[in-house]
């Protein structure tokens, strides 16, 4: 009998309509996948009941290798095998550290030292977006194996303190796996709703988040299922590594070793430190072990004393940032209601007591650190995707982390959106022409908080052209600056008098465009032009198949917003959209689809007027204010 | 102006400098709740980007409404006001002094490094914004627009020296 199977809309979709989504944490040490099963998030182990995956790529002579097997390979084959590649994300080389210029051999395209930087293997130039979509492939592969199936789509978690490029570069590299981001979100964030949701609690919490190479702070007010940032701090270079290098630093200096270590020396070194120092979480001493090979080795025993003596500069780092967010979240110490522990490295005492001692409590870590960023994530996916049932959706209000602003004259930047703004944004900013019969006005796109251009990171560069000939200062040149939900920025600009116009989305000189993204996944589907010609086909059919259903949807919820010629017209444009989606033509398909999008453009208007309505019905102003 | 769409009816609060915050924080999460663009994830684009538009409009509207000095001028502004402008009055002598005695006070705590001082002064710099407002709050109801607007510029300058002062701080740190 199914005569029962009546549900609601806006029920749990029936199961096999269920779209398998994951929450991927792309780490600079470790990487983790997580989902949703049965309302619970958990993280997907490897055959071997690992849920942790070293980020580690290999170059190897014949294949390339990914994790566990690439990290056994440090020592032997160091230039050839990438770690903390998130490091050079959306990174130059003359961004690099000097610690960092040693390991491997970067090369940079423009030959100035600017541009995304690439590394030097075996296999040729890779770029850090070409090494994380090998991780990312991996965590794909492991996800698809033990859900059974093809994933609909990612959220992959970035450290706040990101900036434009390193969240471009973020985005582009899991395109380049083939993953559908449903979201980039921030890691802190993610923590915070895993915590959140878990704990059930409420009120203010600072996520203290230091990871392998990343450190961020999040202050998040959590009421009734909404997740509001309240601000973020951070450095993108201080993490668990900088403990390590600081560690095998005191053994370098102790042995007064004379000769610069070669690169494998330096891998084995590093190794040994992060031996040393996880042992020192749990012991009073540890010692530093290295076999440099040909029957020579060193060592040196190190105290918990000294250790915490050495690295306590990094941590004062972390707390400054810590201070700078409560002053930007306008809070007191003793108004934040817990500190949530969030990364591998958080496990060291000495962090631990620096925030008890600052907080008057102690922090906490019921959740694993390692995981909590991987299952926040798992949990937005699986709403993103449109799993969660209405009653259990809850929101996410982030904020950008770094201010947005213009090159002025005399080097200066004029900021357009300040840190800390809630996304998405948009802001419009007016300038004029200084020289008579100007046509054309360059524009320099910069992120920071300095006052100096030069002090700030360059975004993207880009020219206003055919601008009416006008006495210097007539006309009027409005800059348009959006930051969508991803926090990713795209600027444009017009002249309001002649209506020309100019549009930027940013990623010239780190991230890759469109076009290069298309020819390297096709690149990556050599011999397999009928693949590709079926999976276009494919997509542009689902694609249909759920704008239709849609907007069936929405006349059915709807229809009394729409005259009856609106009705009509849109009720065509969906006949005809179906019946090409029987076809095997998918350009037309898509074609189609844009069209019956553009024409219910209004439609989708008077929808969210309605919705915005509904928010606020039944509350008078005296109920509100 | 009444009837224009402005950022106290979108958050359905009561035109005026003297907000209740916490329904302000209430109003502005009810709303976010209805037209976050995650709410449109699976939506057809058209859907889609009118989430986004509404979303930014709401994230206006509270980034504006929920700081004291940006609602002071919003304010101004739904009078045709613009108290931003550098041209607009010039400040009173005494005001000008004190401001001053303020950097003077920041380099100088600066140099010393006194961290404790400087956040002394942000505590102190806010409390001043906090009456001034007060006052702005009475004296615009009372309709003396350009008594209000010399307040609010005020304000600003306030404002400013908190930053400076934040920025000292950050450097030290």
């Amino acid at each position: 009998m199914a005569l029962l199977q009546i549900s609601e809309p806006g029920e749990s979709p029936e199961p096999h309509t269920r779209r398998l989504a994951v929450g991927i944490d792309l780490g600079t040490t470790n990487s983790l996948v997580a989902t949703l099963r049965n309302a619970v998030p958990e993280c997907l182990p490897d055959g071997q009941g690992r849920a942790m995956l070293p980020s580690a790529v290999r170059y190897a002579e014949d294949e390339i290798q990914v994790g566990h097997h690439a990290l056994a390979h440090r020592g032997d084959d160091a230039l050839n095998t990438i770690t903390s590649v998130k490091r050079f994300m959306g990174r130059s080389v003359a961004d690099l550290r000097d610690e960092s210029k040693a390991r491997y051999q970067f090369t940079t395209p423009s030959g100035d030292g600017k541009g995304q930087l690439k590394i030097t293997t075996r296999r040729g130039s890779v770029s850090p977006i070409d090494v994380s979509a090998e991780i990312l492939r991996a965590l794909k592969a492991r996800a698809e194996e033990s859900l059974g199936g093809e994933l609909y789509g990612a959220v992959i978690t970035v450290p706040a303190y990101f900036d434009d490029a390193q969240r471009q570069a973020t985005k582009d590299a899991a395109q380049l796996a083939g993953l559908n981001v449903l979201r980039l979100l921030n890691e802190p964030t993610a923590a915070a709703v895993a915590y959140g949701l878990d704990q059930k609690v409420e009120g203010a919490y600072l996520i203290y988040d230091l990871g392998g190479g990343t450190f961020d702070v999040s202050i998040l007010r959590l009421t009734r299922g909404v997740f509001e940032v309240l601000a973020t701090a951070g450095d993108t270079h201080l993490g668990g590594d900088d403990f390590d290098e600081a560690l095998a630093k005191y053994a370098f200096d102790t042995w007064q070793l004379t000769r610069a270590l070669s690169p494998a020396g330096q891998a084995n070194l590093l190794a040994a430190a992060r031996a040393a120092k996880e042992s020192l979480t749990e012991s009073e001493t540890a010692t530093i072990k290295v076999n440099w090979g040909c029957g020579f080795d060193s060592s040196v025993d190190v105290t918990r004393e000294t250790f915490f003596a050495i690295t306590q500069p990094l941590v004062e780092r972390t707390l400054s940032a810590v201070k700078k967010s409560l002053r930007d979240a306008k809070l007191k110490v003793d108004q934040i209601d817990g500190v949530v522990l969030v990364g591998g490295a958080t496990r060291m005492p000495h962090v631990r007591a620096a925030l008890e001692t600052h907080f008057g409590k102690p922090p906490l870590a019921t959740m694993n650190p390692d995981e909590v960023v991987a299952l926040g994530a798992a949990i937005q996916a699986d709403q993103l995707a449109g799993n969660a049932k209405p009653g259990e959706q809850h929101l996410l209000l982030d904020v950008i982390p770094l201010s947005l602003g213009i090159e002025t004259m005399g080097n200066l930047v004029e900021k357009v959106i300040p840190r800390n703004s809630t996304i998405p944004i948009a802001k419009a900013q007016e300038f004029t022409t200084f020289k008579d019969g100007q046509t054309a006005m360059a524009f320099h796109v910069v992120q920071g908080e300095r006052e100096l251009v030069s002090d700030c990171r360059s975004l993207a560069k880009f020219e206003l052209r055919g601008i009416p000939p006008m006495v210097a200062g007539a006309a009027r040149i409005r800059v348009t600056f959006q930051v969508d939900a991803d926090g990713l920025l795209s600027v444009s600009a017009s002249e309001i008098t002649s209506g020309v116009r100019a549009e930027v989305a940013v990623k010239p000189s780190y991230g890759l465009a469109d076009g290069e993204i298309a020819s390297m996944l096709q690149s990556a589907f050599t011999n397999a032009n009928d693949d590709m010609q079926a999976r276009a086909l494919a997509e542009a059919r689902v694609d249909a198949q759920s704008l239709l259903e849609s907007m069936q949807k929405a006349f059915e919820e709807d229809r009394a917003l729409l005259s009856d010629a609106e009705h009509a017209t849109l009720t065509s444009q969906m006949g005809y959209l179906k019946q090409l989606a029987q076809g095997n033509d998918h350009r037309a398909i898509v074609r189609a689809s844009e069209d019956l999008n553009r024409a219910s453009t209004e439609f989708a208007g008077r929808r969210m007027d309605k919705a915005v309505q509904r928010a606020l019905a039944g509350k008078t102003l005296d109920q509100i204010a | 102006m009444n009837n224009i769409v402005d950022h106290f009816s979108i958050l359905r609060v009561e035109r005026a400098f003297a907000l209740d915050l916490d329904a302000l924080a209430a109003a502005y999460r009810d709303l976010q709740s209805a037209v976050h663009p995650d709410r449109f994830a699976n939506a057809p684009d058209a859907e889609k980007r009118a989430a986004m538009d509404q979303a930014v409009i709401v994230n206006d509207a509270y980034n504006t409404l929920r700081d004291p000095v940006k609602r002071a001028m919003y304010l101004l502004w739904l009078k045709d006001v613009n108290g931003m402008d550098e041209k607009n009055t010039s400040m009173p002598h005494d005001f000008l002094v004190e401001q001053i005695e303020w950097r003077e006070a920041i380099a100088d705590a600066k140099l010393k490094e006194d961290v404790d001082r400087l956040d002394e002064m942000i505590t102190e710099l806010q409390n001043i914004i906090d009456s001034m407002g007060s006052t702005f709050s009475a004296v615009y109801e009372g309709g003396h627009i350009a008594t209000a607007t010399t307040l609010a510029r005020k304000m600003r300058f306030m404002q400013k020296l908190t930053e400076e002062v934040d920025q000292a701080i950050a450097g030290l740190e």
